[in-house]
């Protein structure tokens, strides 16, 4: 009995999350013609008490469970309230949707708050199996999550592009992960470890094989170049904030699973297969900036911005090693959630600007700027942390992420970054050459102009929007300000992992 | 803590805090708005003369200095304070920023223009008064956002060119500064121990030299910040940002770029570039020196061969700036001091001549030099603050132009006389193009229907140009007190740039 409640307390975020999503199905199903506000309110609700169970638990001592299936420490602790966070962020931008009914309340809360659950276990996972169970809970609701708007074309086109090759993904990982089984003969993350420190020359080459099959599985998710194919069209047809959510989110989770089973289990090995790494990043960095240059679409042009960031990332990755770990992990972390902040604040934007999705043009957004001063500045100020102008969060994550780079002596990569970083800027500036710099048309039309014959300013702003935009505002500035604070939690949840 | 040590604070943040006034006023004063702007620039020059008054100059140490820790486990902190050689360039950014705001004429999103101008000026004073090499880097970059919005927004037909032109160039120079103060912050920690972004930490690096590879960490982080400011004054080859960004550039905005912007560069060089990697600064002098004296006499030329007026200020910009940094690279106290006076005085007479351009535009609605000719019948006023400020530009004697001039190729001719020689071509291609040019806009018969009507200097126009000749002539009879105060500072750097150091002046009870 004693064990059941220690385990349930170890387990409330999760479990919190898993009832409230199942209590808003069943809401909503029993009373589909009830107030939609209800199912909103409850899942964020579930969200916050999800966040203060975390709370309760980081103060205490990490610990397995399960025989070793999950692992509640710091470093778990930080990415489920990461993912409750983008989750609420998400939940508050999709709510103008929810209201006018073009996403339906039950159903988008009970998936957002299952997918939330799948990320913030598979940062818990410290075994194969749960690794895979949890990729899975998270994928599968981020497929439907995906295709939505079941009424609209590019929905559901999206949806099944990022299914077929999801599931195919998943292939490789599930077959990568029976190869690594059938070398070691575990699936613990532990044991794999254990048998590395042993020796590492009498592996078989299926071992690597199985490495190798695995990374492709989870480089799919994080979006890595060369497979990083969906990405365009899936974020260009899901829902604006569900565009937000995957791209702040699955990719963060998947790093973190990166983290441990590749930074941390197989760290002995690190020095074998660092090339493979060293050519994702610059891959994944100049070909996601270069493709953003050509784009006209918003939506696809934040969609290689997010390929290319986490080509910026992976820098950090390649910088990892026994002797700069905790730097390296923790500039990883803190770009997380800088960019999560700034990517979620662009998204909310474009989601106001654009409610129905058809059209999302950059050269739509000609004259918003003036139009609306305070949406104008707020972008202005994403943009600007997206190329890593200081002092914004995104120019300090790049400031810890080319230092540990540059710690572990890796001055080319970093140039690379540098030269990538350097042209972004052209495209992040485009969107504010469109926003202040071209006059707007004689006669509106298009997505701008929707939202002007809607209304007549940002007075009309939801209200759950401007709570989105603050907050990622804020979040942007004053990360870039006093980044102390936040570092130190970080550098306190990448400790558990040594 | 006393009114000196957050003096500095004060003036790098006031503007900002004007700026944050001017967007929450009420509807009813936005017609005040450029009024407002004014009178926030006019405190900061006012606060920023008591610098004047509170600077010691018989010492070359760092004055007014406030530190205050920031990111304690990268060691950065809040690391602000002045000598000779930020002084004077600091009180030229309080004086010209209330000029171009009184002289704007742009009416469109005046409220953003000014902010631009405010934000403009916390960022320029913070580059001149970091000491902290990533306080620096985030001012320099700061620089760069009102620039965008300013070219961007106000500019002329190819503006978004010319604007995403110079952002981007600016910001490939300045990330490769940032790879480099990274690096440097990991060589402090190596060496000491500790993590520190303090400049006077970093002077006492030792920075790994060798001069028979090219690829040692001396030189390339030498090239890193060097490109940087070799981007920012601009030098030959990478000045094909400036033309477009001045053309295109309001008025404001290019008298602010000449003015104070391209001075970053070579301040630069001064605070950070020379003193931290002299060994690689020797090594590579050659190629700088040619560097310097090509903007001189490339640039010239170009000049000659412009037919609109504003790019010809333009590359006459590029032309004097090569000279400044020639006399930087001299490294002896003549050469520096002339390039300090220098920069004072190009700031001030290009800064008017951008000016006179767009009063000209105002009226004419053209730059064209050959749709000009003959003002001087129909705008005797304007010929005359035009003749002036051309002539100061030339280095005529008298004027401000000739004393930093003058100096300059003393320290170079000190140096190598060939050096005085190239350098001297200045003079003689300066007058050419400028006494040419003067020669088809203002004299000869009116050629133009247009040009006919137009209207003398309004009593605002001489208003804002007049503190600009005072001092132009000022400057020219009487420089003594601005060298008084730079010249301990210059002499310090001049006898030991190589093993260069800064103490932090305590103030005698």
């Amino acid at each position: 009995m004693k064990e059941l409640f220690a385990y349930t307390f170890n387990l409330s975020p999760l479990l919190i999350l898993v009832i409230t999503a199942l209590f808003v199905l069943v809401l909503d199903a029993l009373f589909p013609k009830g107030d939609k506000k209800l199912v909103f309110t409850l899942s964020l609700l579930g969200l916050l008490i999800s966040a203060i169970a975390s709370f309760q638990l980081w103060q205490l001592d990490s610990l397995s469970l399960f025989n070793e299936a999950i692992r509640v420490d710091r470093f778990s602790l930080f990415f489920t309230v990461l993912s409750l966070a983008i989750s609420f962020l998400t939940f508050l931008s999709a709510f103008p949707a929810i209201k006018n009914h073009t996403l339906p309340a039950g159903e988008f809360s009970f998936f957002l708050l299952s997918c939330c659950t799948g990320m913030s276990l598979m940062a818990w996972a410290t075994d194969l199996i749960t690794l895979f169970l949890s990729l899975e809970i998270m994928s599968v609701a981020a497929y439907i999550l995906t295709g939505i708007e079941r009424d609209r074309l590019t929905s559901s086109e999206g949806a099944l592009k990022y299914f077929l090759l999801g599931a195919f993904s998943t292939g490789f990982l599930l077959y990568g992960i029976a190869l690594i089984y059938s070398c070691i003969g575990s699936t613990q993350f532990s044991v794999i470890l254990n048998s590395l420190r042993i020796s590492t020359h009498t592996l078989s080459p299926l071992f690597y094989t199985g490495i190798g099959l695995f990374t492709v599985g989870l480089a799919f998710k994080m979006a890595v170049v060369p497979f990083h194919m969906w990405v365009p069209d899936v974020y260009e047809g899901a829902p604006t904030s569900i565009t937000a959510f995957m791209a702040t989110g699955i990719k963060a989770v998947s790093l973190a699973a990166f983290i441990r089973f590749f930074l941390v289990t197989l760290l002995p090995l690190k020095a074998d297969w660092n090339i493979v790494l060293l050519c994702f990043s610059v891959l994944t960095m100049t070909v996601g900036n270069l493709a953003a240059l050509v784009q006209t679409n918003i939506k696809r042009m934040l969609a290689y911005s997010s390929i290319a960031h986490a080509g910026y990332i992976l820098i950090a990755v390649c910088a990892t090693s026994s002797q700069s770990f905790e730097f390296a992990i923790g500039s990883i972390l803190f770009y997380l959630i800088a960019y999560g902040l700034m990517t979620l604040g662009a998204f909310a934007i474009v989601t106001y600007a654009s409610p129905s999705q058809e059209k999302n043009l950059i050269s739509d957004y000609a004259g918003f700027g003036f139009r609306f001063p305070l949406l104008g500045l707020a972008m202005i100020l994403f943009m600007l942390s997206f190329i890593g102008v200081p002092p914004t969060a995104g120019f300090m994550g790049k400031f810890y992420l080319f230092g540990s780079a540059i710690k572990s002596h890796l001055f080319w990569l970093a140039t690379i970054g540098i030269i990538n970083s350097v042209i972004s800027s052209y495209y992040y500036l485009r969107v504010l050459v469109a926003f202040y710099m071209t006059p707007s048309h004689p006669e509106p039309q298009e997505a701008v102009a929707e939202v002007i014959l809607r209304s007549e300013g940002p007075k009309n702003l939801p209200f759950s929007l401007a709570i989105v935009l603050v907050i990622t505002a804020l979040g942007v500035l004053l990360l870039g300000l006093f980044p102390t604070q936040v570092f130190n939690i970080i550098l306190k949840s990448v400790t558990p992992l040594l | 803590m006393s009114f000196e040590n957050s003096l500095l604070t004060l003036l790098i943040f006031f503007p900002i805090i004007g700026t944050f006034l001017l967007w929450i006023l009420p509807k009813s004063l936005e017609s005040k708005i450029q009024s407002l702007a004014l009178i926030f620039s006019l405190i900061e020059f006012v606060l920023s003369l008591f610098l004047l008054r509170t600077f010691d100059s018989s010492s070359h140490l760092l004055q007014l200095v406030q530190k205050v820790s920031w990111i304690p486990s990268l060691g950065i902190s809040y690391f602000v304070g002045i000598d000779g050689i930020s002084l004077w360039l600091i009180l030229l950014t309080t004086f010209l920023t209330p000029i171009v705001i009184f002289s704007s004429t742009i009416q469109q999103h005046i409220k953003g223009y000014m902010s631009c101008f405010l934000i403009l000026e916390t960022a320029m004073i913070g580059t001149f008064v970091s000491l902290d090499l990533f306080l620096f880097y985030i001012f320099w970059e700061l620089m760069l956002v009102p620039m965008y919005f300013m070219i961007g927004i106000w500019g002329g037909q190819n503006r978004i060119y010319a604007t995403l032109k110079f952002f981007i160039y600016t910001l490939a120079g300045g990330v490769c500064m940032l790879l480099a103060i990274l690096f440097l912050v990991y060589l402090h920690y190596d060496q000491f121990g500790t993590f520190s972004t303090s400049l006077l930490d970093m002077y006492s690096l030792s920075i790994p030299f060798d001069s028979l590879k090219i690829l040692n960490p001396q030189s390339l982080l030498f090239l890193a910040f060097a490109l940087a400011f070799l981007i920012k004054i601009p030098s030959v080859p990478f000045h094909t940002w400036l033309p477009d960004a001045h053309v295109e550039a309001p008025t404001g905005g290019s008298v602010i770029l000449a003015g104070v912007l391209l001075k970053m560069g070579a301040y630069g060089f001064l605070r950070f570039a020379i003193p931290l990697f002299p060994k690689a600064l020797h090594f590579f002098m050659p190629t700088l020196i040619t560097l310097a004296l090509a903007g001189v006499i490339y640039g010239a030329f170009l000049a000659l061969a412009q037919k609109d007026l504003k790019k010809l200020v333009a590359y006459s910009s590029i032309s004097h700036m090569g000279l400044i940094l020639l006399g930087l690279l001299v490294l002896n106290s003549h050469g520096l001091s002339g390039s300090i006076f220098q920069m004072l005085s190009h700031g001030l007479s290009t800064g008017a001549l951008f000016l006179m351009v767009g009063m000209i535009y105002d009226r004419r609605h053209t730059k064209e030099i050959a749709l000009l000719g003959g003002l001087t019948k129909v705008m005797p006023v304007f010929s005359s603050f035009f003749l002036i400020i051309t002539l100061a530009s030339i280095a005529l004697p008298t004027t401000n132009g000739f004393v930093g001039e003058f100096l300059i190729l003393i320290g170079a001719f000190e140096k190598n006389p060939l050096y005085a020689v190239l350098g001297g071509t200045t003079v003689v291609l300066g007058a050419y193009y400028m006494l040419w040019m003067i020669q088809r806009v203002l004299f000869g018969p009116i050629q133009h229907e247009e040009n006919k009507t137009l209207s003398d200097l309004s009593w605002k126009e001489i208003g804002a140009l007049l503190p600009i000749v005072v001092f132009i002539f000022w400057m020219g009879l009487y420089p003594k007190p601005f060298f008084q105060k730079m010249e301990k500072s210059i002499d310090h750097l001049a006898a030991n740039y190589e093993h260069y150091d800064l103490g932090i002046y305590e103030r005698k009870p």
